[in-house]
């Protein structure tokens, strides 16, 4: 009897427990993300403050990962999954069908779709569904060293208007007894490459008349005159050695041995602390129009979550972006003004600490008619094949192979046809 | 009394096998079953979450065989291995030569020797990729003070390649160093001291006795650099990705951008299991090599 009592009153005491830490226990959200550098500190130091004031009892657990995106496509695979993840806006292809549409973001916390820039939403939608909610827009852009420019006699406040014009100020810029170059267009940034590529070309795969998908490096005519123009221009530039042909341009923008170059925001960070006096603009437009192509990154909630875990996830977003009430500086506004990266939401843009920002204003592409679309139709799903089978080895093969421009571009036709097919 | 004695039997005959079942049933869960499951998936045109999209039979192995990429990898790791494990070998074998006598110095020179193991290959794959910098690099900047003008040690199609094999040797002769040198020290003095009192030179003594005393230990050697610089990856990854123009593309490197850069894991997998077969062929190779040399 005094054992059963016992049981009893012990079966009793373990209930308790465990009813007192299904009460006190938080919500906890993983969250796994590969943002590894500099800027991984601050993403850290964000999510610490959100987990210390959110009055929610929400836990954001986030592991960054150098090998997000191995371990991401491990867990998938084996049908498991965190409840967030910082993916990249072609992720809607990669991954639909472990990923949640977000648009319900939008009906259960105070976030509008208004208040961000449409086409960055659209670059993260497929047919009405929002795979990814922006966190952060990756372009690219055109860095000089003003104390260079104005070496070389230019004005160290006007960057050149025109890829002409770059290669012209790039050669008075040459200094070859100082070590430095005037241009530094790396050869194998390819997600640079097809930024300044698009711009003189147009986009890398369209719909014919029949709506089918098709190349667009050469047809029955000739080889695109822009992508020709490119590989001409960057080709010329080495010749004349005032372009190097060196893969990591940035550490020499660092060390103030390049007058312009191409790069993505992050670059800016390193130029900072190398103290090198720097001005930064968008790319100049290029033959093909108006563009501002760019790859998008941001959260995604996984099937995996819980509808409970989903909510708290979707608050952390909310958070990210509007704050608790009383928040100063939204974690949306700190990214932009400590990483350097542009905005994509409109109150963080109109913010009176980022309007004051002469490179974050530089950064933000105002043109409305510019086109955000990123290398090809939205129904073209290689994008990563693209860059990597095709516009790279092009590039490299008239660079560093010293190949003909246009057997380079032909060679390129005929691996994108068999990509589509 | 029969029974017992057959159970007894029995279990002197099992207890080996009971010995050897946890390491059996690890190499089984972490070596057979990825080796049997990736040659499943190379049947097939699966994608990054392994989705087994469809089934396709032997056409991802057709495909290796007309893949141009593939070849051009393969030449690349086959000229890897002609190049980089001599290199490493006879270098080791000096280095061993030298430092065989446990002197105070050289026990401080094979520390030194042995660093660069212990260090990631990540980070000195950065390091050297600073170092060797086109413009920023500091051995760049002494050669050009020296006279030798612009040395573009990473981004020039034919060199680059040499400068990673270089890399890889710096990176791993400590370990084969310290192989040798311990293989050395088990060749019997008495042999040395007849030699000596004979009037043998050192480099006859080097070939006449050192060498077939280690040669088991030279043979796992050459056999393990052999089945490494197969696999070579990190250090290619980590300082030229395998450009200048694909001239350091080796055939891991490939696999790696197939399976998570192009996300054609089916694709990744038959290369593998190519790459699996050519590992298993030289092996048998080199090991029929060896036992018939221990014939000899």
């Amino acid at each position: 009897m005094k054992k059963l009592l016992a049981l009893a009153l012990a079966a009793l005491m373990l209930l308790g427990i465990a009813g007192i830490c299904s009460a006190d226990s938080p919500v906890t959200v993983t969250f796994w993300n590969g943002w590894t550098g500099s800027d991984g500190d601050v993403l850290i130091e964000m999510v610490d403050e959100f987990n210390k004031t959110n009055p929610y009892n929400i836990h954001i657990e986030m592991d960054i990962n150098a090998d997000f995106q191995t371990k991401i496509a491990a867990s998938f695979a084996a049908d498991e999954g965190p409840t967030m993840i910082l993916g990249a806006h072609s992720y809607k292809d990669t991954y639909p069908e472990y990923l949640i549409d977000m648009n319900e973001v939008f009906e259960k916390t105070s976030l509008k779709s208004e208040d961000f820039v449409q086409g960055y939403l659209d670059l993260c939608s497929k047919n009405g569904v929002l795979y990814v909610v922006p966190f952060q827009v990756t372009g690219r852009y055109m860095y000089w060293n003003k104390d260079l420019f104005e070496a070389a006699g230019l004005d160290p406040d006007t960057p050149p208007k025109s890829y002409e014009e770059w290669a012209e100020w790039a050669e008075k810029i040459n200094n070859p007894d100082m070590n430095v170059y005037g241009s530094g267009v790396s050869y194998n940034a390819i997600y640079t490459n097809l930024q300044l590529i698009q711009r003189m070309g147009g986009l890398f795969i369209t719909h014919d008349d029949a709506g089918k998908l098709i190349p667009t490096f050469a047809d029955a005519n000739g080889v695109n005159p822009g992508y020709a123009k490119f590989l001409n221009w960057f080709k010329t530039m080495t010749d004349k050695e005032v372009n190097p042909i060196e893969a990591d341009t940035t550490s020499m923008f660092q060390a103030g041995q390049i007058g312009i170059m191409p790069d993505g925001a992050w670059a800016s960070a390193g130029a900072d602390a190398a103290g090198i006096n720097y001005g930064v603009s968008q790319l100049p437009y290029g033959d093909a129009g108006a563009m501002n192509p760019c790859s998008v990154s941001g959260f995604s909630i996984t099937k995996y979550a819980t509808d409970e875990q989903k909510l708290a996830a979707m608050r952390f977003i909310e958070w990210w972006h509007n704050g608790f009430e009383g928040t100063e500086t939204t974690a949306c506004l700190t990214w932009s003004l400590r990483c350097g990266f542009p905005g994509y939401y409109m109150p963080a843009i109109n913010d009176a600490r980022y309007q004051a920002s002469d490179k974050l204003a530089m950064m933000t592409c105002t043109d409305n008619e510019a086109s955000t679309t990123y290398m090809a139709p939205d129904d073209f799903t290689l994008t990563f094949q693209l860059a990597s089978e095709v516009i790279e080895v092009m590039v490299e093969d008239v660079i560093v192979g010293n190949m003909d421009t246009e057997a380079a571009l032909l060679k390129a036709e005929q691996t994108a046809e068999a990509l589509l097919k | 009394m029969q029974a017992t004695a057959k159970r007894e039997r029995r279990r002197s005959v099992l207890a080996p096998y009971l010995f050897i079942a946890p390491v059996i049933i690890l190499l089984f869960i972490f070596n057979v079953m990825p080796l049997l499951i990736s040659f499943f998936i190379s049947l097939f045109d699966a994608d990054i979450s392994f989705h087994l999209n469809k089934f396709i039979g032997l056409g991802n192995f057709a495909e290796v065989f007309s893949d141009n990429r593939f070849y051009n990898s393969l030449g690349v790791t086959l000229k890897w291995t002609v190049v980089e494990v001599p290199c490493q070998l006879i270098l080791a074998l000096i280095l061993a030569g030298l430092l065989t006598r446990n002197t105070v110095i050289n026990k401080i020179f094979r520390a030194i020797y042995f660093m660069p193991i212990v260090c990631s290959a990540t980070a000195t794959g950065i390091m050297w990729k600073l170092i060797l910098h086109s413009n920023v690099g500091y051995i760049t900047y002494l050669l050009r003070m020296m006279g030798f003008g612009k040395i573009n040690f990473m981004n020039t199609a034919g060199l680059t390649f040499y400068v990673i094999v270089f890399m890889s040797v710096w990176k791993t002769f400590g370990i084969s160093t310290t192989i040798l040198i311990g293989a050395m020290q088990n060749v019997p003095t008495v042999l040395y001291e007849a030699a000596d009192i004979d009037g043998c030179s050192r480099a006859r003594q080097f070939f006449a006795i050192t060498l077939p005393g280690i040669r088991p230990t030279l043979w796992f050697l050459i056999m393990t650099r052999i089945i490494g610089s197969f696999q070579v990856f990190d250090i290619v990854y980590t300082t030229t990705g395998g450009g200048p123009s694909l001239t350091t593309e080796t055939l891991v490197t490939y696999i790696y951008t197939r399976g998570f850069e192009v996300f054609r894991m089916g694709y990744a997998s038959s290369l593998s299991v190519v790459l699996l077969g050519l590992i298993l062929i030289i092996t048998v190779i080199m090991y029929a090599a060896m036992l018939k040399g221990e014939k000899d």
